[in-house]
């Protein structure tokens, strides 16, 4: 039985890792209304994919506003890749 | 959406949607491609038509000059309050288009230099001392938009204003101090050096975002 990624069979998470895939970053704004999420909910998702080391999140301050950005690392880069194959050897044994 | 479960094939129509979606309205460098080709091939057409058929044609080549310099400039405007709108996210194309930008806009003093050159060689004298009012109104806005320039917001007008100064600059003390200009002189350096802009500032980005948008449908295919 093909195991897929636990963190990454999620609605929220796997659409946040999918929009990070196509950038080279994107603030919290951008990733709150490409997924039409709630910021509290967003949050917690980004926390735990940052835990998980597969997303690197920087909190910036410009000039008075605060900034969340969040870009995909290699290691999140893998694991989406590993993801989808996973996925379409799955599909293609069904 | 939700932290909820779903099944496989929900999965891979997800990740396709919000790479579609991510990717929609995203600039794929066709724009510069077409500008730039369309500039190149204008600035050619003008030059032979100015070499074998009629010199006169080199004047209409400055205001065709003058003509595309403003296009180029409102496109640049146009695009650039787009991106600050979606400043939210920045990519690759994003990258791109501002290194080559910022490149074209620097060389823009060699454009500006040529401009008082043509000025100057097809006898246009009604400009006069305006030149320092202008290269000084410039170098104002220089100091100016340097103070701003630690919020990162100014970085690309003070890019821009620089290199208009000097070329500003450069072209009065030529006039005014070196050898009188011919007019074929102002031709072929003008052309030379709008087609190294153009190839610069607008055909190689331009190539290379359609190369990578190739790659990036390609991988949606794999995926």
């Amino acid at each position: 039985m093909i195991e897929l990624d636990p963190l990454l069979h999620s609605q929220l998470r796997l659409a946040i890792m999918s929009i990070l895939l196509s950038v080279e970053s994107a603030d919290f704004v951008y990733l709150r209304t490409q997924t039409e999420s709630t910021a509290g909910n967003l949050s917690i998702q980004l926390d735990k994919l940052s835990e998980a080391g597969y997303i690197n999140v920087n909190k910036l301050n410009e000039g008075n506003r605060p900034r969340t950005l969040c870009s995909i690392t290699e290691k999140g880069r893998d694991a989406m890749a590993a993801y989808t194959q996973a996925l379409r050897s799955y599909l293609a044994g069904l | 959406m939700e932290d909820i479960k779903i099944t496989e094939q929900e999965s891979l129509d997800i990740i396709q949607k919000m790479i579609d979606k991510t990717r929609q309205g995203m600039f794929n460098g066709k724009p510069l491609l077409w500008f730039g080709y369309v500039l190149a091939i204008g600035i050619i057409v003008f030059n032979l038509l100015a070499f074998y058929v009629n010199e006169a044609w080199a004047e209409n080549l400055v205001i065709f000059y003058l003509i595309t310099l403003g296009v180029a400039i409102i496109s640049i405007t146009i695009f650039m309050e787009n991106r600050k709108k979606k400043s939210h996210v920045s990519s690759y194309s994003d990258r791109i288009v501002y290194g080559a930008w910022s490149i074209g806009l620097i060389f823009m003093g060699l454009v500006c230099y040529f401009f008082l050159q043509a000025i100057y060689a097809y006898g246009i004298v009604a400009v006069g001392y305006m030149q320092f009012v202008l290269a000084g109104f410039l170098y104002m806005t220089n100091l100016f938009s340097g103070i701003a320039q630690s919020t990162g917001k100014m970085l690309l007008v003070t890019k821009a204003t620089y290199g208009v100064t000097f070329g500003l600059f450069g072209g009065i003390a030529t006039t005014l101090f070196g050898d009188n200009v011919s007019s074929m002189k102002v031709l072929i350096e003008g052309s030379f050096i709008f087609l190294f802009v153009v190839v610069v500032a607008l055909i190689i980005p331009g190539h290379r975002l359609c190369v990578w948008n190739r790659q990036q449908t390609d991988a949606k295919k794999v995926a």
